[in-house]
């Protein structure tokens, strides 16, 4: 199946010391022979770094042997300005591919993101056309197409209506740079990366689905309102479990041809809806007595809410929003790869219990909550679908 | 604790103008707190007034108000034990907190202290003061702390504007000065709870929702955008 050989030459691999780029790295470390090069800024260590790297590996029933951490080399990453000083000892460690992995998550951090999606990675794109590589793979986002109506193309993407966040938008561009550049390169974007679909473990930051639970646990901490109203739509959500982002993403790496676009994204069959999953999360815990669904954060009256839920509908309005509407991801690639014989387990409400289970038993203060809460809630809250009211007037909405 | 005391406007100027001028119980105002509890929300409130006021005199004067002044004093004056807080499961994340505090520049101090922290001691002082698991004399003076607050905060906000700018410009640096200290509240949630939870109703879910509230109102006052705002305090609550 491979058209790309790995086995000669050392991988350099960005963003090792973030969620993602670690998954990468200790791929890497499984499916190759290869020396893994990490550039490492601070306050990241060699030490810090290949922690969860080596944690992974033993979790994929792998126990870390010294020869794994000896293959991983970690070099101090200059300023972007400064990244051609990195040149002579990549190639001295015989670089020939690029996996770049890292960029900043802030969602509306303009300058964040100009130097960490935008800089950097034309900072990186110079470095691979210095060292000759002969692959580059930019790990870009799912969501990099902005709000469409149409179907989402796996090609380079116009200017769309609107952008969820500026993190959405300066993957898009970073995209262009990485086509630009004359390197040969494969782009992947992912979807909402959750915990394992076979045990549940998660590595990295409260984003996406995680947001949502940390925010249910953290603002919700002394229990329901009687009435809770949430912004959950009835579009399917793309979550994509991390043993299926790795499996594909190293499919991507190892068999897409030169100049190819690959939405790493579940089949949309089982995903679940945002309502789904908040029908899922009371089933831990029972509820409130009424959950009042609303499709849009402006049509929630505010008036009627607790104010410790207007800061969980809040905290959460971005995520909902992305969530709460149709992304309709086409997976030529993807269904190619799997056709070819690539394995990997698509996200639904079965899989997604498996995370949350793990969620639930790895927060104490969740399950403190649990354990106060049992006695007051009910089991079943009664479900009371709000979509399509009308959008109030600023002065009705939260603060 | 579900009164929203966001529809009179938290950091408005008619409340400045209500708290500054109420009049005070003279009986309420000489009368103590003897509550350990009370106390212990007293000796916090001191460990985070006092070095704030002695941030604004170095840093920038005008937010040192007659009023910040005045309750910094009559906090001097109960000169609460600070050995129960010390011994509390508050003692780690407070410290963590006002080390985070401690810019050094006039533009941090305004931000952090005189915008940040100040609109989290009137989330703080507004709970206090609405409880009614509360003695007279907390409720009285955490009225007086949320008014010298506000007094701060109305300055704070105009001086910001002159020195950073708004809008846009104004949100990179908001961003970047805020980050560190709002990430610093979370751990203070378990803590908040367990020791003023039960006795004074002053749960931690409540003041962080009071504090964004009237945060994002201030910010969205001096033309940062409110979504973006949003999006800030959510990552920073939540470990983004």
């Amino acid at each position: 199946m491979s058209v790309h050989d790995a086995s000669a030459g050392s991988i350099l691999i960005t963003g090792g010391n973030g969620f993602l780029g670690s998954l990468v790295a200790a791929k890497a470390l499984v499916e190759s022979d290869a020396t893994i090069v990490l550039p490492l800024r601070e306050p990241y260590t060699r030490e810090r770094v290949l922690a969860p790297i080596l944690t992974e590996l033993a979790a994929e029933g792998r126990p870390p042997r010294a020869a794994d951490s000896a293959r991983i080399v970690t070099v101090p990453l200059p300023p972007h300005e400064h990244i051609d000083e990195l040149y002579r000892s990549l190639r001295d460690l015989g670089v020939r591919d690029i996996l770049h992995c890292a960029g900043s998550l802030s969602y509306f951090n303009v300058r964040r993101l100009q130097a960490g999606n935008l800089d950097l990675t034309r900072a990186i794109l110079s470095l691979g056309t210095a060292l000759d590589v002969r692959r580059f793979v930019y790990l870009s986002t799912a969501y990099s197409a902005g709000f469409t109506d149409c179907p989402i193309l796996e090609t380079l993407h116009d200017e769309p209506r609107n952008d969820p966040t500026d993190y959405t938008r300066t993957k898009r561009e970073a995209e262009w740079l990485v086509a630009r550049s004359g390197l040969p390169y494969v782009v992947v974007r992912p979807s909402i990366v959750i915990g394992d679909s076979r045990d549940g473990r998660y590595g990295g930051k409260p984003y996406g689905l995680y947001q949502l639970w940390t925010a249910g646990v953290r603002y919700l901490s002394m229990g329901f309102p009687r009435v809770l109203h949430v912004v959950a739509g009835n579009e399917p959500v793309n979550f994509l479990h991390q043993d299926a982002f790795t499996t594909g993403f190293w499919a991507a790496y190892r068999t897409l041809p030169d100049r190819a676009v690959m939405h790493l994204v579940s089949r949309d069959d089982a995903l679940p809806t945002m309502r789904d999953l908040w029908t899922l999360w009371f089933s831990v815990h029972g509820g409130p007595h009424d959950v009042h669904f609303f499709d849009r954060l402006d049509t929630v009256p505010m008036d009627e809410v607790a104010p410790e839920v207007r800061l969980l509908l809040d905290f959460t309005a971005v995520n909902n929003e992305i969530g709460s509407s149709r992304w309709n991801f086409c997976r030529d690639r993807l269904e190619g790869l799997r056709r070819n014989g690539l394995e990997m387990t698509d996200a639904s409400l079965e899989t997604i219990a498996v995370a949350q289970r793990r969620f639930v038993a790895d927060s104490p203060r969740l399950q403190r909550f649990i354990q106060r809460y049992e006695a007051a809630g009910v089991p079943t809250p009664r479900f009371v679908d709000r979509t399509g009211e009308r959008a109030r007037p600023p002065g009705a909405r939260a603060s | 604790m579900n009164t929203d005391r966001r529809q009179g406007g938290c950091g408005s100027t008619r409340d400045a103008g209500d708290g500054a001028t109420s009049p005070e119980d003279a009986s309420t105002l000489a009368a103590r707190p003897v509550d350990a509890t009370e106390l212990l929300l007293w000796a916090l409130m001191h460990k985070f007034e006092r070095p704030a006021l002695e941030h604004y005199a170095a840093h920038a004067s005008a937010l040192a108000t007659a009023e910040k002044r005045s309750f910094v004093t009559r906090l001097d004056a109960l000169e609460a034990d600070e050995a129960p807080l010390a011994a509390s499961t508050l003692a780690a994340p407070v410290d963590e907190l006002l080390a985070r505090a401690r810019g050094a520049d006039a533009i941090s101090v305004l931000i952090v202290q005189g915008l940040v922290l100040e609109h989290l001691g009137q989330a703080i002082y507004g709970i206090a003061e609405s409880t009614e698991q509360a003695s007279p004399a907390s409720r009285t003076l955490a009225a007086v702390g949320r008014a010298a607050s506000v007094s701060v905060t109305a300055i704070a906000s105009a001086e910001i504007a002159a020195r950073v700018g708004t809008h846009e410009r104004l949100y990179a640096v908001f961003v970047d000065a805020s980050e560190e200290v709002i990430a610093a509240l979370d751990p203070l949630a378990e803590p908040v709870d367990e020791v003023f939870g039960e006795r004074f109703g002053l749960r931690f879910a409540d003041v962080l929702g009071e504090f964004a509230a009237g945060l994002i109102t201030a910010c969205t006052a001096l033309g940062m955008q409110r979504r973006k705002v949003v999006a800030h305090l959510a990552g920073a609550c939540m470990g983004l």
